[in-house]
């Protein structure tokens, strides 16, 4: 979606539309989620978090302002806040057991060599990296945005995803 | 294959292919959207006008940080720097201490810019966190009010000074003197970085140790007149990198040992796992052996012998493929722990070389020796303060005896 029309449609929702809204969650709901059970692990989980995340959202709406961020990049904001809530809430941070039968269903249903190399590939990269990749290329935010996200400079962020692409490709070439 | 495309686009398919739908998407839709209520139309603000009077103030206030800015600077700019004379030892020391506080509260007060931290994102968003303590603003602040302990604690008395050394001569025999500042430089085993002489200008940078500083600086001083020389030290103390590095360090150990521990337990494991697994399976091989070297001429006990192999032959292979499937569990596992174990001792190794760097440093002085040209009139000014007060004294006087003796002569004629 582009970002004037996201942001016309936010201005849209924040007077109560639905519509806008609904448009809005078609569109970001499927990378939100993906992103959201890429990193959770669990479909219940992903998808209460999902939705809290959007509840919160819609509840402060209102403090949404462009100001050179786009909503996409601040829904993921608050979805990260709520995977670091769920953790500190007593549910410490377990590492993806990447080689659980079963854990993931995708990599059952989907059985390109592409799709099953990039999975093997995450199993040896570092938490940072794998929440990196991510964000680039499920969240497809932009390096500003994940700079944003994690609290990091731009620069910064490009240099953590050059890194992880070249641990990446370390791997592979193994 | 996989070298066929590159590793982006791989990544970009695999980002596309992982966005998907929950299951109850309608259901999650439907709750979601019907948290939004319906709200009137904002009204239109009213154009706030500002103050005519917080206009001025605020303009006076801006005039007001100008000027004690630009006093600051004059404080800071040395007399020497602005070619009408040299630089008082007050007017040196007044500059060294102004640097030195400006140096010391940019070490309390770390270089942070709001981009840095996301207080722009959290601005924007609106959601630092979900209380106070998790808000970026709460992070700086934190942030900030702890970086005295960056600097260390106040109870580690710890120094490790770096020294830099400037000097000023002023000479009417530069070149000589700009050569005889490198040779005292190699005398006292330091290095010359860098040099620039000209016929009325000159200077050298150079190294040397820190052991021989006071000699050197000594015979510096006795190459001219002390009127025509002056000298800066100033010293800082690396404390807070040598705190980091120390921190840095002992985390990484720690991180360390706690991973070699990490695997040491796996492997345990693994061996009393793959043990005891075996030993079934021999206790398998030798049960499937000893049947099969039965003798028997009844055709019961044959058909008897023949389905118990079969059976154990099933348990047989079970227990090898649960061996396999230990192995390759143990071989991923370890091999993880062992690339973390790696980045641990580089890092060790790295933390080692930094603080081996930072001594050296703490070793050497880094200094600067400039040798200007001086005029006669300069020289004069070093030795009678305000001359010109006393050339126009002089002149007032001859003016006046001149027409006092005209005017005597005038009356007597």
């Amino acid at each position: 979606m582009e970002v004037s029309e996201e942001l016309r449609l936010v201005a849209r929702a924040k007077t109560g539309d639905r519509d806008a809204l609904g448009l809005l969650w078609d569109d970001l709901t499927p990378k939100l989620y993906g992103y959201l059970l890429n990193q959770l692990r669990q479909k219940d989980l992903a998808e209460d978090i999902t939705q809290e995340t959007w509840l919160k959202a819609i509840n402060h709406l209102d403090k949404f302002k462009d100001r050179g961020v786009r909503f996409s990049a601040w829904v993921f904001a608050i979805a990260r806040n709520e995977c670091r809530q769920h953790w500190r809430g007593g549910n410490k941070e377990i590492p993806v057991d990447w080689t659980e039968e079963g854990a993931d269903s995708n990599l059952q249903s989907t059985h390109s060599d592409d799709y099953l190399m990039i999975e093997s590939v995450f199993i040896h990269l570092s938490n940072e990296e794998q929440e990196i990749l991510r964000l680039r290329y499920l969240a497809e935010l932009s390096f500003k945005e994940i700079a944003g996200i994690l609290e990091i400079s731009m620069i910064a962020a490009r240099v953590r995803l050059h890194r992880a692409l070249s641990r990446a490709r370390n791997h592979i070439q193994k | 294959m996989f070298f066929t495309n590159p590793l982006d686009n791989k990544l970009r398919k695999w980002g596309k292919a992982k966005q998907e739908l929950p299951a109850s998407v309608s259901a999650m839709k439907e709750k979601v959207l019907a948290s939004v209520k319906p709200k009137a139309e904002p009204l239109p603000k009213t154009k706030n006008r500002t103050p005519y009077w917080f206009v001025l103030s605020g303009a006076l206030a801006a005039l007001v940080l100008f000027i004690g800015q630009y006093t600051l600077r004059q404080i800071n700019t040395p007399v020497a720097d602005s070619g009408f004379g040299i630089a008082s030892q007050e007017q040196m020391a007044l500059s060294s201490k102004y640097e030195e506080e400006n140096l010391a509260s940019d070490m309390v007060t770390p270089n942070v810019t709001p981009s840095d931290l996301g207080i722009q994102y959290g601005e924007a968003t609106g959601l630092g966190g979900r209380s106070y303590e998790d808000s970026m603003v709460e992070k700086v602040s934190n942030f900030i009010s702890t970086g005295q302990d960056r600097n260390g604690a106040i109870s580690d008395a710890r120094e490790f000074l770096k020294y830099d050394y400037s000097a000023t001569i002023k000479t009417r025999k530069v070149e000589q003197i700009s050569s005889r500042v490198q040779t005292i430089v190699r005398g006292h085993g330091g290095r010359v970085d860098n040099m620039y002489v000209q016929e009325k200008h000159g200077y050298v940078y150079f190294v040397v140790p820190k052991s021989s500083l006071e000699a050197f600086k000594n015979e510096i001083k006795g190459l001219v007149n002390v009127r025509f020389y002056t000298e800066s030290v100033r010293a800082q103390n690396l404390l807070p990198e040598k705190v980091i590095i120390e921190k840095s360090t002992e985390t990484a150990k720690e991180s360390l040992a706690s991973l070699e521990g990490e695997l040491a337990i796996l492997t345990k494991e693994h061996n009393t796992r793959i043990s005891d697994l075996q030993k079934q399976l021999n206790g398998v091989v030798a049960s499937i052996n000893r049947l099969r070297n039965e003798v028997t001429t009844s055709t019961v006990r044959q058909e008897e012998i023949k389905r118990d192999i079969s059976r154990l032959s099933a348990v047989q292979q079970k227990l090898q493929r649960q061996i396999t499937d230990e192995n390759q569990n143990y071989n991923s596992q370890k091999f993880y722990l062992d690339d973390r174990i790696k980045n641990a001792k580089s890092e060790i190794s790295n933390l080692a070389e930094q603080d081996q760097n930072l001594q050296d440093n703490v070793e050497t002085v880094q200094g600067s020796v400039e040798v200007e040209w001086v005029s006669i009139f300069e020289i004069i000014k070093l030795y009678v303060p305000y001359y010109w007060a006393w050339v126009l004294s002089f002149c007032a006087i001859a003016l006046a005896v001149n027409y006092f003796s005209k005017r005597r002569t005038i009356e007597a004629l």
